[in-house]
């Protein structure tokens, strides 16, 4: 008995033992790791590339198959591989942190350590602060007020005079005591406009835009009898004093940057490039693609050829499938008659600026062409904070009433999507459209969207124009630029909308000239600030939200690239944009399907992964075509037939042809379909333009690794004639003289 | 008129008006599921797929389906594509173009249909029915009248050598249909003027290109007509902009060809160059055997004479008349310039009988037995359009009887054709040069059937193909036991030693074929023939350049080394 409960008590001492041995191991492991996390990540990586590399080189140098046998070793190998690779994101998020978050100009710093901290997005998302109340509707209540009669009263006063028509009214109490004995100066009415001290003492300009006279904003506070806007988060306009402006933006900057890093799509968006599961996943088939190259090299390079091979001959056929649909009839283009202009809606122009100040006066002669009431209309000029070109532009050249020129606070990241966020905010029209500093829409555009919209159902959340350019001819590659851009707008972004009986279908938007309704964006949080393709991104979430994209019968007119190193860079964001988006909604996958559905899933992985992937790819495979070709009977020769066996061979051969024939044979068969006769022959010359793209896309790739936020600028304004520069100079020397 | 008019909303409001007057409320009415709303293209296509469908039946009951050898061949050729010791594209070869084969594909690889040969014929049956469809379209668009579809329709598929052709895996109704449906695309570019028709045209050319080498002619011959329609509309702008849309994909089969002899063979000219291809082979035939070489005469009169027995006298001569009928009313304006492509076969074939680049037998005309007289089959789509056109001269009043003649003439001719005589194109498998002129291949077949028990089988597709077709189709011998010149590395070491690989050797005594790799080499050497015996010899094969020998069948004898086991 006594023994036995000796024994026993043994046994449970052992156990007690054990565990206590087992929790203090783990404990002392854990401490270890903790504190010495970095050195052991060396020491695995050191290890593991020890017992790969050699390995490696000396299976590719002897080209042989391995027996089984090697095999376990090299799993080995790669487990401890992964294991290391897997404190990766840890390891990195806690070096890299919370020192580079802020700050810099152009994102470098404050991106790369996102990318490298691969942080989960769901855990963010979770500390964000809450998005921005919607805005109170705005109603139009009364008629539009002429300025031009503020001019004398601005003399008198030596208050600059920034724009030539009525953006600033004289300011507060100083301007309402002093106008009534100034000859000229308006009288105060009713409906005058929305006045705001830009900062106590200084007499500053207005802060509203003309369309405000029009707009009651009920609900709000009435300031010294008139109907003045409060913004907790708001930002000067331009029209405040130089000094009174920086004033106050400071002032105001730290709420305003934190928020908008924040809001909306920026949440759960392209801020964080890869989560912590992708980065796993990635760095397991790596590993595991490491570790078959090293037990059979040519067996996984034969897996990859003929996956890629297959890559290509997908990718040819939903091409050709969205080009069959792009011919049928386009059921979201609208033939509707455009409404009167008594029920014309109230619509916004965002048109984000940044350096663009010598081409703003052509831009502003544009858009004074658009033929919509201008009291229902506001176009809001957004300009970066620290953009004086541009804003001594719009200062000097006289704005019409209903343009508003916009300064946006200083903050990170200082990107396109951030600007259209704020002027989302600022939005007062029921539909809103963005366009671009070089832009040219027809004049009758915002009047086929207002009807398109009205008439399509309430899913239908954005009707986008087609786009084309006006400087086609100018260099070889705005012609094959052009060829491009028409088999995007004219086939297959048809092609996508077309026949589309359910939402949640994925069209990838373009940049501008996209009309939406004010609330269906607001409810889908706006752009995400983080992504240098924010319109493809917008596209994605507007289809998992199960709201459709339609067609715009309408054009709009832009500039081409017409050079080669501004042409790349621009493809060099578009391509990056598109691995952003890819990785951003590849978070789970299983999701994306379910709210896309099937079809609209497969266009997303054909063309946002899959043509970024093959634009990626496509320089590797044409050396390796030239490779073979050129050492055919040398032993690379040979080796590089052994990875073509007939399996490989012919998919791959056949998606090499129908591949290569179909992208070629389109190009053709759009410019004739649309038109472009005089282009159809530089569609010969597609090769080149393939190589420039692949070139890009390399540069995009390069950047979203050291720098994915950083948005390349593409200079605007590079075509623009000397007639239809004239305005600009003659603004700028008339603009100084009130 | 307007009282008349009053009481209607409209005109929905009318149709239904009209129709209530014109169905008494009594009258007994089809119940829902058969009324059937059929448009007059469905019509044709189901018509001409009940009519294949019935002949090929008609026509595998009489054993002649694949009375061709050259049916059999691409039967054999398309099989082995997916089931043979060496499968792959690779056994399309280099001397006929590849899309009939790749139309087989789909199913010849089942035994079953294979054996029947509907895998082989099926090409051929949907290409009727395609070829019957855009023949009535074409009518009707040319002469904007759905009556005159129907008779150029009906002359195209109740033509009995069409209908026996149809039948078999050859590839002219293949290449008919092809043809037919880029003319009808080409027709309606010049009415519409738009992008997709001239692409359609181009798929269409790209796909006729290839199947059969005189439709090369066609995608050359359609280049001016389409420029001068598109100089005609917008000048060169649009002419260069249709040409470079035509010209990449109407010439990418021919492109395609060429590349796929480069990679296959490592010549891309091989198929033209290539000992087999008909003019480097006619180009060594004595004059005796082309009798209208360097005679446009009777180039003209030999080929003339063919269509006119393909399609028929009175319809021949109903169709030239229409030709002239349709020129003298000045259609040589753009819209009906495609209609004239339509003569593009009789110009190509009379110019190859004429330059001695092939030939034809008419035993009419004293050239020997029957021999390539399929060739008055491209003619089919000329006769039919221009018939109907034919109608179309005549008075309003007269138009419909004439027609209901011209129908009725038509429906006479392929009765008559059918059920009193061989199909002309049949004479020249029945007892011309393009069948079996043994015809004996079943019964040796199962001779060798009855001997054979395993093991390899060596062989060659240029001795005589019928064997080794009856050996697989008849007989059930599997695919895999045959070692034969189109298995490359096998097919060269087991005519090396054949001792060690192969149990049987099927070969030709003509040892002066030099195509015949396995009896060139064989019958000069000797080491062989200690380990085998000769079991059987059959009679000679004959074909228009001569007779290729007796065909010898060798078994190797028991107990000698070599392969311990079947194989």
């Amino acid at each position: 008995m006594l023994m036995a409960l000796l024994s026993v008590a043994l046994r449970n001492s052992r156990r007690l033992f054990r565990r206590l041995a087992h929790r203090l191991a783990g404990q002392f492991a854990h401490a270890l790791l903790q504190r010495s996390r970095g050195l052991l990540l060396a020491l695995g990586m050191l290890a593991a590339g020890a017992a790969v590399i050699p390995a490696l080189v000396t299976r590719i140098s002897t080209v042989l198959l391995v027996d089984l046998d090697s095999l376990g070793p090299s799993l080995l190998v790669s487990a401890v591989g992964w294991a290391t690779l897997g404190w990766l994101p840890d390891a990195l998020r806690s070096r890299g942190g919370a020192s580079n978050t802020r700050g810099d100009t152009d994102g470098r710093r404050l991106t790369r350590p996102l990318l490298l901290r691969a942080v989960r997005g769901r855990r963010d998302a979770e500390r964000d602060p809450p998005p921005l109340p919607p805005r109170p509707r705005l109603e139009p209540v009364g008629p539009r007020v002429e300025w031009n009669t503020v001019d004398p009263a601005l003399r008198v006063l030596s208050i600059p005079r920034i724009a030539d028509t009525a953006v600033q009214p004289p300011v507060s109490s100083f301007i309402r005591h002093a106008a009534p004995s100034i000859p000229g100066a308006p009288v105060r009415s009713p409906a005058q406009p929305f006045v705001r001290h830009a900062a106590p003492g200084i007499p500053g300009a207005a802060v509203r835009s003309p369309v405000r006279p029009f707009v009651r904003h009920s609900g709000r506070p009435r300031h010294e009898g008139l109907h003045v806007p409060v913004f907790k988060r708001g930002w000067p306009d331009i029209g405040v004093h130089p000094d009174a402006s920086t004033e106050v933006a400071c002032s105001r900057t730290t709420e305003a940057e934190d928020h908008w890093a924040t809001w909306g799509a920026a949440r759960e968006g392209a801020r964080v490039v890869v989560t912590r599961t992708q980065a796993r996943v990635v760095s397991l088939l790596l590993v595991l693609g490491t570790a078959l190259m090293v037990a059979n090299p040519r067996f996984e390079l034969m897996v990859c050829l003929d996956m890629i091979a297959a890559l290509y001959l997908l990718t040819g056929l939903h091409k050709v499938n969205l080009l069959i649909r792009g011919e049928l009839p386009a059921t979201a283009e609208t033939d509707s008659q455009p409404p009167a202009g008594d029920d014309l809606p109230i619509y916004t122009v965002l048109v984000p600026l940044h350096r663009e100040g010598r081409i703003l006066p052509a831009l502003v002669e544009r858009l004074k062409r658009i033929d919509y009431p201008p009291e229902r209309l506001q176009i809001l000029l957004l300009i970066e904070m620290d953009d004086e070109e541009t804003q001594r532009a719009a200062r000097d050249y006289p704005l019409p009433p209903y343009f508003r020129a916009m300064l946006m606070p200083p903050g990170q990241p200082r990107t396109k999507p951030r600007a259209l966020n704020i002027g989302l905010h600022e939005a007062q029209g029921e539909y809103i459209v963005i366009y671009d500093a070089e832009d040219q829409p027809e004049p009758d555009q915002l009047r086929k969207a207002a009807a398109a919209l009205r008439e399509l159902p309430a899913d239908v959340a954005c009707v986008q124009a087609r786009l084309i350019f006006y400087n086609r001819t100018q260099s070889l590659l705005t012609r094959m630029f052009t060829v491009d851009y028409a088999v995007w707008y004219d086939q297959l972004l048809p092609g996508l909308t077309a026949g589309v009986r359910r939402p949640g279908r994925f069209v990838p938007l373009g940049g501008t000239s996209n009309h939406f309704r004010v609330d269906a964006l607001r409810k889908i949080g706006g752009w995400d600030p983080f992504n240098v393709t924010e319109d493809c991104d917008l596209g994605v979430r507007l289809g998992r939200e199960g709201l459709r994209v339609a067609m715009l019968d309408s054009t709009t007119w832009e500039e081409a690239v017409p050079r080669v190193r501004p042409w790349i860079k621009q493809r060099s964001r578009w391509v990056k944009g598109y691995v952003q988006t890819y990785l951003v909604h590849m978070r789970r996958p299983l999701c994306l399907w379910k709210q896309l559905g099937l079809r609209g899933f497969i266009d997303f992985q054909m063309l946002v992964g899959g043509s970024s992937f093959l634009l990626l790819i496509n320089p590797l495979m044409w050396a390796l075509t030239a490779g073979y070709l050129a050492s055919k009977g040398t032993p690379l020769g040979n080796f590089i037939q052994t990875l073509y066996p007939p399996l490989v061979y012919y998919p791959a051969l056949m998606s090499m042809v129908v591949w290569n024939f179909i992208l070629f044979y389109c190009s053709a068969y759009v410019c004739v379909r649309h038109r472009l006769l005089d282009l159809t022959r530089y569609t010969l010359l597609t090769p080149l333009y393939w190589i420039l793209m692949s070139i890009g896309a390399w540069s995009g790739a390069v950047s979203l690794i050291r720098n994915p936020f950083y948005w390349a600028k593409t200079e605007h304004g590079v075509s623009l004639s000397g007639i239809e520069a004239a305005p600009a100079v003659a603004t700028e020397r008339v603009g100084g003289t009130p | 008129m307007a009282a008349t008019a009053e009481p209607l909303a409209g005109a929905p409001a009318q149709r239904a008006m009209s129709r209530l007057r014109r169905r008494p409320a009594s009258s007994p009415r089809l119940p829902r599921w058969l009324r059937v709303r059929m448009s007059d293209s469905l019509a044709v296509a189901l018509l001409a797929a009940v009519v294949c469908i019935g002949f090929f039946v008609w026509y595998d009951a009489h054993g002649v389906t694949n009375a061709f050898n050259d049916a059999r061949s691409r039967e054999l050729i398309a099989r082995r594509v997916l089931v043979s010791r060496t499968p792959g594209l690779a056994q399309f070869g280099a001397t006929w173009l590849p899309l009939p084969f790749l139309l087989m594909l789909p199913l010849i690889w089942n035994d079953t249909l294979f054996r029947v040969g509907i895998a082989g014929s099926l090409p051929s049956m949907l290409a009727y029915v395609v070829a019957s469809l855009y023949m009535y379209r074409i009518a009707r668009l040319v002469t904007s009248s759905r009556a005159a579809g129907w008779v150029a329709a009906g002359v195209l598929m109740l033509n009995p050598s069409l209908l026996y052709m149809q039948s078999t895996p050859m590839s002219e109704t293949v290449s008919l249909a092809a043809s037919v449906v880029a003319m009808y695309y080409a027709l309606r570019l010049t009415r519409t003027y738009h992008a997709l028709d001239v692409v359609k045209c181009a798929a269409a050319v790209a796909a006729a290109t290839l199947v059969r080498y005189e439709n090369w002619v066609l995608a050359i011959a359609l280049l001016p007509v389409l420029a001068y329609v598109a100089w005609r509309r917008r000048g060169y702008a649009l002419l260069e902009a249709w040409m470079i849309l035509y010209g990449l994909l109407a010439f990418a089969g021919c492109a395609g060809w060429i590349l796929y002899n480069a990679v296959i063979f490592h010549d891309p000219l091989l198929s033209f160059y290539y000992g087999q291809s008909s003019h480097t082979f006619y180009a060594n035939t004595p004059d005796y055997l082309l009798p209208a070489r360097h005679h446009a005469w009777l180039a003209f009169a030999v080929y003339g004479l063919t269509v006119a027995k393909t399609v028929g006298w009175p319809i021949l001569a109903m169709s030239v008349l229409g030709l002239g009928v349709f020129i003298w009313r000045g259609r040589l304006r753009p819209p009906a310039l495609p209609a004239y492509l339509t003569l593009v076969p009789f110009g190509f074939y009379w110019l190859a009988l004429y330059r001695g680049a092939n030939t034809e037998g008419l035993p009419e005309l004293g050239m020997g037995p029957y021999y390539n007289i399929r060739f008055g089959l491209a003619m089919i789509p000329a006769v039919a359009l221009f018939s109907a056109f034919l109608c179309m001269v005549v008075p309003m009043r007269l138009r419909r009887a004439l027609l209901g003649a011209q129908l009725t003439v038509v429906g006479f001719l392929s009765v008559v054709g059918l059920t009193h005589g061989t199909p002309f194109v049949l004479r020249e498998a029945v007892s011309g040069y393009g069948g079996d002129t043994r015809q004996t291949g079943p019964r040796e077949a199962r001779w060798f059937a009855s001997h054979y028990r395993c093991g390899s089988v060596l062989y060659t597709y240029v001795n005589d193909p019928a064997l080794m077709f009856y050996l697989l189709t008849q007989d059930h011998i599997s695919d895999y036991a045959f070692i034969t010149d189109a298995n490359g590395p096998q097919f060269t070491d087991a005519l090396q030693h054949p001792e060690r690989t192969v149990s049987w050797i099927i070969m030709s005594s003509d040892t002066n074929n030099a195509e015949d790799r396995l009896s060139a080499t064989l019958h000069h050497r000797q080491d062989w023939r200690h380990y085998f015996v000769l079991r059987r010899t059959f009679a000679a094969h004959h074909s228009i350049s001569g007779s290729y020998g007796t065909t010898q069948v060798y078994q190797r004898i028991p107990g000698r080394s070599g392969p311990s086991r079947c194989t």
